[in-house]
């Protein structure tokens, strides 16, 4: 029996506040995975994360703090 | 010579037993070859893959020369997937953008990320959008290291931004997105702004930027 799974497999937080986040999508045959593809993107401080995975959302609640947003814009605003 | 004798029960039954120590075959009762060394020392997965056990663990390349500035001879990932590229300005405002395709490809080897974009919209408006044409959603962030952004040409059409010739794309330190510098003869490097890109235009971008994670 063919079965597709979705999993949110790494968070990966980076100093800078950046949450690096990789879905993975397996194919799966009795048990044995045939395939698997990976999709990724970033929640950069400050994004409205109120549509990530849950436990993306718990990562962002507490990594993106005040402070964190403030010196990723500050740093923004510098690379202009 | 075989590693792991096809129907062997002992795995470890090659000549230089010693060296081989920490080789367990996963099943012993295997009837085919797994890993072989060939008569010039080759090393060949027959079946498998190389699968690296620990998390920055890799391939050192240590054993050849050094160019001036090297700073690393571990090959220690490899990745490749997908992405969704947005458009988006600084300021988003009312911008409303449907697209026809977006899609983003990756490949991560080492520290270098090759991040390819390949969108065209469908509806593009905005009256109060402001600042700078933004692409986000791309798979890593750049390194934070200042005064070093990565650029590539782009292909592009939707922009009118007079006496300029060309645009390419650009990410600099800890950004996870990429902006757009116009530049051409006698004109100063600038962005790609709001204005450059009218409302109710159709927008196509086509890059690839690597960059340093």
């Amino acid at each position: 029996m063919l079965e597709k799974k979705v999993v949110i497999d790494s968070i990966e937080v980076l100093e800078t506040g950046h949450i690096q986040v990789r879905q993975a999508t397996k194919i799966i045959e009795d048990g044995k995975e045939l395939s698997k593809s990976y999709h990724r993107w970033v929640v950069l401080p400050g994004d409205d994360y109120s549509t990530q995975d849950e436990r993306v959302k718990k990562v962002a609640e507490v990594i993106h703090t005040k402070e964190v947003v403030d010196t990723y814009k500050a740093q923004q605003l510098e690379n202009k | 010579m075989a590693i792991a004798q096809p129907g062997s029960t002992d795995p470890l039954n090659a000549p230089d037993h010693a060296l081989l120590h920490r080789i367990i075959a996963a099943d012993p009762t295997a009837t085919v070859q797994s890993l072989t060394v060939d008569s010039s020392d080759n090393v060949k997965a027959l079946n498998g893959n190389f699968v690296i056990g620990t998390s920055g663990k890799g391939i050192d390349f240590s054993v050849d020369g050094s160019a001036a500035g090297m700073t690393s001879e571990l090959l220690d990932d490899y990745e490749e997937g997908t992405w969704t590229p947005v458009v988006i300005f600084t300021t988003g405002g009312d911008l409303s953008v449907t697209y026809s395709y977006q899609v983003g490809t990756y490949q991560k080897v080492g520290n270098w990320v090759i991040a390819s974009c390949n969108l065209r919209t469908t509806g593009f408006t905005h009256t109060t959008a402001s600042g700078s044409l933004t692409i986000t959603g791309f798979p890593f962030a750049h390194s934070g290291t200042s005064n070093y952004d990565n650029f590539s040409a782009a292909g592009w059409r939707g922009i009118t931004k007079a006496s300029y010739t060309n645009i390419g794309a650009y990410m600099a330190g800890a950004e996870s997105q990429c902006y757009f510098y116009a530049s051409g003869s006698g004109q100063v490097f600038t962005d790609v702004g709001v204005a450059d890109v009218p409302t109710g235009g159709t927008v196509i971008l086509k890059f690839t930027l690597n960059y340093q994670i």
